[in-house]
């Protein structure tokens, strides 16, 4: 009989590990917490879904993202601080496909640095900086295989200099690049103006037909909505490949809540689903428990299984990346951000601690190094969003008459939109221990469970480095020709980056980490974890294309 | 049957009425009913709303310019607020794309039934709501002393009060949504929300060519008034943080 396998989460780390697992004659149940929103994932060709191009439905009325209003989770700045907020806290998507149905597939690579983190730079005070128990190397097949599974554009030859040598490739992008958007072409000149690298962004969108799935026709509502067509890549590709096999099962709507365990072995799960008539509940049993419920998701399962816990670092060292977010103005032109691929060039240079003056800018302040992110150049936003930020604003500026036809010019002038873009650095978060996941003492989610409180503040490493780089932000954005470079105050301290990593990283010292170098659970027989939730270190990227690498590495290793 | 009667059939149970019988959208032209709004409810929210995003009849400045009268933001709200009792519920409409864009079909027409348990959010969310709009409409009527005969200084006086804040919050909000969101929600009527700040909307199954994407549309000087350069100003005065790095740019 075939060995059974629970896969707890159907998202990048899901899908991969039930693809794997299935391919390596296993049977599979998938559990995914929220709903199926395709036509069905099996077969071939392009999968149907209910996903378009519809601001309403996948910005505000949380058609991809959990509903706070069920599944809430809780933040506080620090721990002797009362909870400030109920809601969502960075809140991956919970449906089938995971965070890969909202997200413009930015697939960069981690850096060699981002592996050897404590080795190559050494440590910073305060942070838990740590390697990873392997190195670039040992990753770069995963991530070539990835890259090949989602379909990655990408020109290898544009990348900068400090990119080939820290992240580099066998060979090319799978896809050439597809059309540059105009914001994008507009700032990255600005960026090379200033003596800075830009190149197209690597992602996982369709720049010509591949594996079944159509070219991008650039609809331009990609950063947070589902795509109709599944020109874009995503968690649905290697679960689709599981679901081909006929060894697995997908089960949506349902949501684990507990992983039994029987000394060192996880026997299985329990689950619960709501229905039109009310709660329903079960288990189900397995020899291999896999969870890859989110960071956030499978620490609050973690804890409130009572997984064995010897290093005490459950929950411990939560990173969600540090956005630096910065607006250009062009009232003179109109740069139609709507048309395209979401932001298609990038920089990397400020990943870089041997960028020109950052190191000096450290010692300066008492810390060994420095470093940024990679920085995403022309990204958009859309009118119903705009309109609100009027909204807000012309309390202030019309406190007579906060709206009327002074509202409706703003939307005609659309300063915030279409005379509008942003460049948005994905900043290294350093891990801290004091940066946690923990379970909420008081509010409970829709199934009576206590809820991930999320208890985080930014550290001193990344306060710098974006005092640091913010006036490159800016300097790309006045070299770009915009008129006015800006940012608004911030209304809220809730952090909302939605990269979320650690809480259950790896490590080869069960006294130190949390999983094994291949994901096992320390102190566990069959206890995997295949999300991001596993990573050591942040690394200046958008993160999902690593954790599907280290996903894949790890269940190629165990299957 | 009338609006408030069907309103308060709906109040009453909505289980014990064939929803399929009140699902029929009435097309313009027809008499008002209403959902969720009592006729006088409805006729302040086209009142309000109209003075929140004027349109030519609204304002002399909007000439050739629609608003929320013409959007029907009205009907955007009650189908809101209502959007529970049809079936499937009108919270998501379907993908993956409209007739508007080269589709042969409107699949955005049809709207994906809510999950059991995002069934149970929008309950309580659209609870929250209705029970503030039903005070917050009362509230303008009286603040007014009669909203709809109320002369349009009143009007804007009164939504600007810090007594009616909260609510005005809510409903610029909502109206923001039926002006420029996707029409299958009610309002955007014509589309005539998106066309009068020049945004195409949805664009699959289309999508625009590589040249549309790429390309420079050219020099297109934002029009001066006072308030797009209080605005500019606004923006120019960044936080602190912003500003000195700018500064140290500028030096």
């Amino acid at each position: 009989m075939a060995r059974r396998a629970i896969v707890v989460g159907s998202g990048a780390g899901g899908s991969i590990a039930a693809m794997v697992l299935a391919e390596a004659g296993w049977d599979v149940v998938v559990l995914e917490k929220g709903p199926d929103l395709t036509t069905g994932p099996t077969g071939r060709g392009p999968v149907g879904t209910e996903f378009s191009n519809d601001e309403l439905k996948s910005r505000f009325r949380h058609f991809n993202a959990p509903d706070p209003l069920v599944h809430p989770q809780t933040f506080r700045a620090s721990d002797d601080q009362p909870v400030s907020h109920v809601g969502m806290v960075s809140a991956l998507p919970q449906v089938v496909g995971g965070g890969t149905v909202h997200w413009d597939a930015k697939t960069p690579r981690f850096w060699d640095l981002d592996f050897a983190a404590l080795s190559a730079n050494g440590p910073q005070p305060d942070a838990d900086v740590r390697d990873w128990p392997f190195d670039y190397a040992a990753l770069a097949p995963f991530y070539d295989e990835v890259e090949a599974l989602l379909g990655v554009q990408g020109d290898a030859d544009a990348l900068s200099g400090a990119t080939k040598r820290h992240a580099p490739r066998g060979g090319p992008f799978p896809l050439p690049p597809g059309p540059q958007q105009r914001a994008s072409l507009v700032t990255a000149a600005g960026a090379r103006a200033i003596g800075l690298h830009p190149s197209p962004i690597p992602a996982a969108i369709n720049s010509r037909p591949h594996d079944h799935r159509p070219a991008c026709v650039n609809c331009g509502f990609c950063a947070g909505y589902g795509c109709p067509s599944d020109a874009r890549g995503s968690a649905l590709s290697p679960l689709r490949r599981a679901l081909r096999t006929g060894r697995v099962e997908l089960v949506p709507d349902t949501m684990v809540t507990r992983v039994v365990m029987r000394g060192r072995r996880a026997g299985g799960v329990e689950w619960t689903r709501t229905t039109p008539d009310g709660p329903r509940t079960g288990r189900r049993s397995a020899d291999l428990v896999v969870l890859a419920a989110s960071a956030t998701e499978t620490v609050r399962l973690a804890l409130l299984s009572g997984l064995p816990d010897a290093s005490g670092m459950i929950g411990r060292r939560l990173m969600l990346h540090s956005i630096l977010d910065l607006w250009g103005v062009f009232p003179g032109e109109r740069l139609h951000a709507h048309k395209g691929r979401s932001a298609t060039q990038f920089v990397e240079d400020f990943n870089d601690p041997a960028f020109p003056g950052a190191g000096d800018y450290a010692r300066m302040h008492g810390l060994p190094y420095l470093r940024g992110g990679m920085v995403e150049l022309g990204l958009g936003s859309d009118p119903v969003h705009e309109g609100q930020s009027y909204r807000r604003h012309l309390r202030e500026l019309r406190p007579d008459k906060p709206f009327g036809a002074d509202f409706k010019r703003l939307m005609r002038a659309s300063l915030l939109r279409d005379r509008f873009t942003r460049v948005a650095m994905v900043g290294t978060d350093l891990p801290y221990l004091r940066n946690t996941v923990t379970l909420d003492p008081q509010v409970k989610d829709v199934h009576g469970l206590p809820v991930s409180r999320i208890t985080y503040a930014t550290g001193r490493h990344e306060s710098l480095a974006l005092e640091f780089y913010l006036p490159w932000l800016a300097w790309i954005l006045l070299e770009s020709g915009a008129e006015v470079v800006t940012r608004t105050a911030a209304t809220t301290h809730v952090p909302d980056s939605i990269h979320v990593l650690g809480g259950m990283h790896l490590g080869d010292d069960p006294k130190t980490s949390v999983c094994d170098p291949y994901g096992r659970v320390h102190g566990t027989d069959n206890l995997i974890v295949a999300d991001g939730s596993v990573a050591v270190t942040s690394g200046g990227h958008n993160p999902t294309l690593t954790l599907m690498a280290v996903a894949l590495r790890s269940l190629r290793h165990i299957a | 049957m009338t609006g408030p009667n069907r309103r308060q059939v709906m109040a009453a149970g909505a289980a014990a009425v064939p929803l399929t019988l009140l699902a029929g959208p009435p097309g313009h032209g027809t008499p008002a009913r209403w959902r969720f709004f009592t006729r006088r409810e409805a006729e302040v929210v086209v009142e309000a709303t109209a003075r929140l995003v004027p349109g030519p009849r609204d304002d002399p400045a909007e000439a050739g310019h629609p608003g929320a009268r013409e959007a029907d933001v009205v009907r955007y709200l009650d189908v809101l607020l209502s959007s529970v009792d049809f079936a499937p519920e009108r919270v998501h409409a379907g993908g993956p794309w409209s007739d508007r864009a080269g589709g042969r079909v409107n699949h955005a027409a049809r709207f994906v039934p809510l999950t059991a348990v995002r069934r149970i959010a929008w309950e309580r969310r659209l609870g929250g709501w209705r029970t503030r709009y039903r005070t917050g409409l009362a509230l303008l009527d009286r603040l007014a002393g009669g909203f709809t005969a109320a002369p349009a200084s009143t009007k804007d006086t009164v939504l600007a009060s810090e007594a009616a804040r909260p609510f005005v919050d809510l409903l610029f909000e909502h109206t923001i949504e039926g002006m420029y969101g996707n029409p299958e929600y009610g309002g955007n009527r014509d589309l005539v929300g998106w066309r009068d700040i020049g945004f195409p909307g949805d664009s699959q199954p289309t999508g625009y060519s590589p040249a549309e994407v790429e390309r420079s549309d050219g020099p297109d000087r934002v029009e001066p008034s006072p308030i797009v350069a209080d605005f500019t100003a606004f923006l120019d005065n960044p936080p602190e943080q912003v500003a000195a790095a700018l500064r140290r740019l500028r030096r």
